[in-house]
This record gives C-alpha cells, sequence and structure tokens, in this order.
C-alpha cells in the first residue's frame, strides 16, 4: 500500500517542468471584475516547484495570528515569563513567594487615577505599629490605550533620593518587623501622627509624577 | 519503613501570595482568596533579556551589572529580583540593600522594577541603567549586598531591555 505522504503532488499551483502560461487582463469591453471600467495589463506566471511531496514541505513555527509577535515578559499563572509567539524561553517562579500578615499588619489598597503633569503623594495610611513603614508596596499601572510608548511611564520619588521611572509595574519589599527599627519603606513624610504637619519628602513618603498629557491609573497596595 | 506523620488540622498564615495571575490575599478559611491585583494582563516588550542566579555571601556584595543587555545608554527596562532565604530564617531578617545611584534601599524577599529609557523633559535619560560603571557610563550598576553575619543568599534575577 502507498503511503500518501509519498504521493507526487507538485506543490505549486502548476507544473515546474513547464513553461509558464499567459492570464489575460481585463480592459474595458473585457473585464475581470463586475465592473466595466479600467483595465489591466496581462502577466506571465512562472512556477516555482517549492516540494514534491508532503514530507518536503518545510515546517516553520508560526501562525498567522502571532507571526509578528515580538518577545515579551510576561506574568503568566505564578511566573514571570519571558515569552516568544508560544515558546516559553525561560521563566522565574513566584509560586513561593508569600508575604504574611502578622498580629501587628494592616494593608491598604488605593486606586489613583493622576491627571496629565500632575504630582500625587501617596498616602500614608496610619501603620502605627511600624511607623509609617511597609515591608511590601506593589504599584501597577494602567495607561490609556492611545498611549504611545514613551506615554507609558510614571516618576516617583522617595525620600530625599534620585527619581526613579516606573512603566506598568513595581513592586518593592523589606523584611517584616514590628517596632522601630526597621528594614523597609517608610511611606509616612509627616513628623506627626495625627499628620497635622506639612509632608516633607526628606521624613519619607512616595510620590508619583505623571509626565506625560494622558492619565495614568495607578493600583498601589501597601502592607507592613 | 515509616512514613511522614501528617500533621492535622494544616495550619497555614494568611498572607499575600500570586494565584492564576493575580496578586490575592490568602487565607485558610477560604479556597477563593480575595483578588487584589491582576498580574496576568501586563506585558513588556522586549529584544533581549538575561536570567542570574546569585549566592550572596555573608557580609558580602554583588555588583548587578550587564552592559550587553542594555542599550546605548546602559539603559534596561525590567528588573525582576526575587531572593531566597535558608529555610529556618526569619521573617524579621529576611532583607537584604540594594544600591542604585548612590542611594541606598532595602528589599525583602521580592523586588520589580519598570520603566523605559526615555529623554524626559529636561533633556536628561532616564531608565535603569545597569551598565557597568566607569567612565563611559557613570552611576551604572545595582549593588545588593547580605548585611547577615550568617545567613547565605541566593537571588535570582531576570532583566530585560
Amino acid at each position: 500500500m502507498s503511503n500518501a505522504n509519498d504521493e507526487i503532488l507538485n506543490i505549486d499551483g502548476g507544473s515546474s517542468s513547464n513553461d509558464g502560461s499567459e492570464i489575460l487582463g481585463g480592459n474595458s469591453e473585457f473585464p475581470l471584475s463586475s465592473q466595466n471600467q479600467g483595465g489591466t495589463g496581462g502577466f506571465l506566471t512562472n512556477y516555482t516547484n517549492v516540494a514534491k511531496v508532503k514530507n518536503d514541505l518545510k515546517r516553520i513555527n508560526a501562525t498567522f495570528t502571532r507571526f509578528n509577535d515580538s518577545p515579551k515578559v510576561k506574568f503568566i499563572k505564578e511566573y514571570y515569563s519571558v515569552v516568544k509567539k508560544d515558546e516559553t524561553m525561560d521563566k522565574v517562579s513566584l509560586a513561593e513567594f508569600f508575604h504574611p500578615i502578622q498580629s501587628f499588619s494592616e494593608y491598604q489598597k488605593q486606586t489613583i487615577v493622576m491627571d496629565p503633569l500632575s504630582t500625587i503623594n501617596l498616602d500614608p495610611s496610619s501603620f502605627f505599629s511600624t511607623e509609617g513603614e511597609v515591608s511590601l508596596l506593589v504599584v501597577k499601572a494602567e495607561y490609556l490605550p492611545d498611549a504611545e510608548d514613551n506615554e507609558k511611564m510614571v516618576f516617583w520619588d522617595y525620600a530625599n533620593t534620585p527619581r526613579k521611572i516606573m512603566g506598568s509595574i513595581m513592586i518593592l519589599s523589606g523584611a517584616i518587623k514590628n517596632g522601630s527599627v526597621w528594614h523597609g519603606w517608610n511611606i509616612d513624610p509627616f513628623n506627626t501622627y495625627d499628620h497635622t504637619d506639612q509632608p516633607d519628602i526628606n521624613n519619607g513618603g512616595i510620590s508619583f509624577t505623571n509626565p506625560t498629557a494622558k492619565s495614568v491609573k495607578l493600583t498601589v497596595l501597601t502592607t507592613n | 519503613m515509616a512514613t511522614r506523620p501528617i500533621i492535622c488540622p494544616y495550619v497555614e498564615d494568611s498572607g499575600f501570595r500570586f494565584n492564576r495571575g493575580y496578586l490575592v490575599l490568602d487565607t485558610p478559611t477560604t479556597n477563593y482568596p480575595e483578588k487584589f491585583i491582576r498580574f496576568d494582563d501586563m506585558f513588556e516588550n522586549i529584544t533581549s533579556y538575561s536570567k542570574l542566579k546569585i549566592r550572596i555571601l555573608p557580609e558580602s556584595c554583588y555588583l548587578l551589572s550587564q552592559t550587553d543587555i542594555a542599550d546605548n545608554e546602559g539603559f534596561v527596562s525590567f528588573i525582576l529580583a526575587k531572593t531566597i532565604f535558608p529555610e529556618k530564617t526569619l521573617e524579621t531578617r529576611k532583607y537584604l540593600t540594594w544600591e542604585y545611584q548612590g542611594s541606598v534601599y532595602n528589599m525583602g524577599k521580592l523586588m520589580v522594577l519598570s520603566g523605559i529609557n526615555i529623554t524626559d523633559f529636561s533633556s536628561e535619560s532616564a531608565g535603569w541603567n545597569i551598565s557597568q560603571p566607569g567612565p563611559v557610563y557613570e552611576d551604572g550598576g545595582i549593588i545588593f549586598c547580605n548585611p547577615h553575619t550568617d545567613i547565605t543568599i541566593t537571588l535570582e534575577i531576570l532583566i530585560a531591555r
């Protein structure tokens, strides 16, 4: 019994062993389409035999919908993965990441929509047990669909340190600890517990600046 | 041969963890933890990347610099650093420090930084500069330091541009 894959198919739309044939174009009296205006010239076809049998066809790893996809860093399930089309090239597992909630722990989630060319101070909440410090700070930025690549950014300032940049995500962490000796992030720019004084970035605190002409939505989770 | 004893009831703390594309608050009382932030709708287009695993000995430092991954200005757009501490380490001791452009910051178990290299309105480049510090690239690189005297820390790092 013959193998179907060995069947001579001459996969080229024609036969390369013969000369090409001319396909006549239309004209105003003999249109190719139903529209009776305009004319086209004839053209000569040349066949190139790309495969004689099915097994000769070169298999390429692509689909039409994802053919032009560029490599990405993407979060999939519990992994940060480097993906190219359907292939996972590398990944870092965050499945074992666990930030425990202790007896003294508080947390706060805030959602902020920032106007163009504006700055906001992150609300320091009331992390009294840790004197304004947090051990986990997660910030997600969502940009408008029509934002260009160079408009997808936010600046952030922490205490009295150089200004830094953020794209779509930022995660900062520290040790989980009660008391005054800390190894986290001080997000309280106030001197007083009741926050009646003016905020001073030298004391601590985080501010975000939107330098673009488009609004940005920030989702911020802080916990100590 | 004896099998490992199973301790009941199974006790686990509440806390934040990643679960099926979300950052969730996991509690032992529910199978459906509360979702806080969605992660699986975010992605960064990249052209090159590098993954490293580093062991930092007690009271030692490591300079992270990947000039060849960075762009012409020495910048990258994505940095992920995950720490692995020895099993019995207390939560209060799970930290290290990182230094960037002369300022020192704390880090616990995870850090993710992002942001493209752009020229801002004062015409100064902004981004995450991890080029080899020297006369060509100033202020480049991130220095991770293990401040503990008795703990070796393993760092898993993913860098992309």
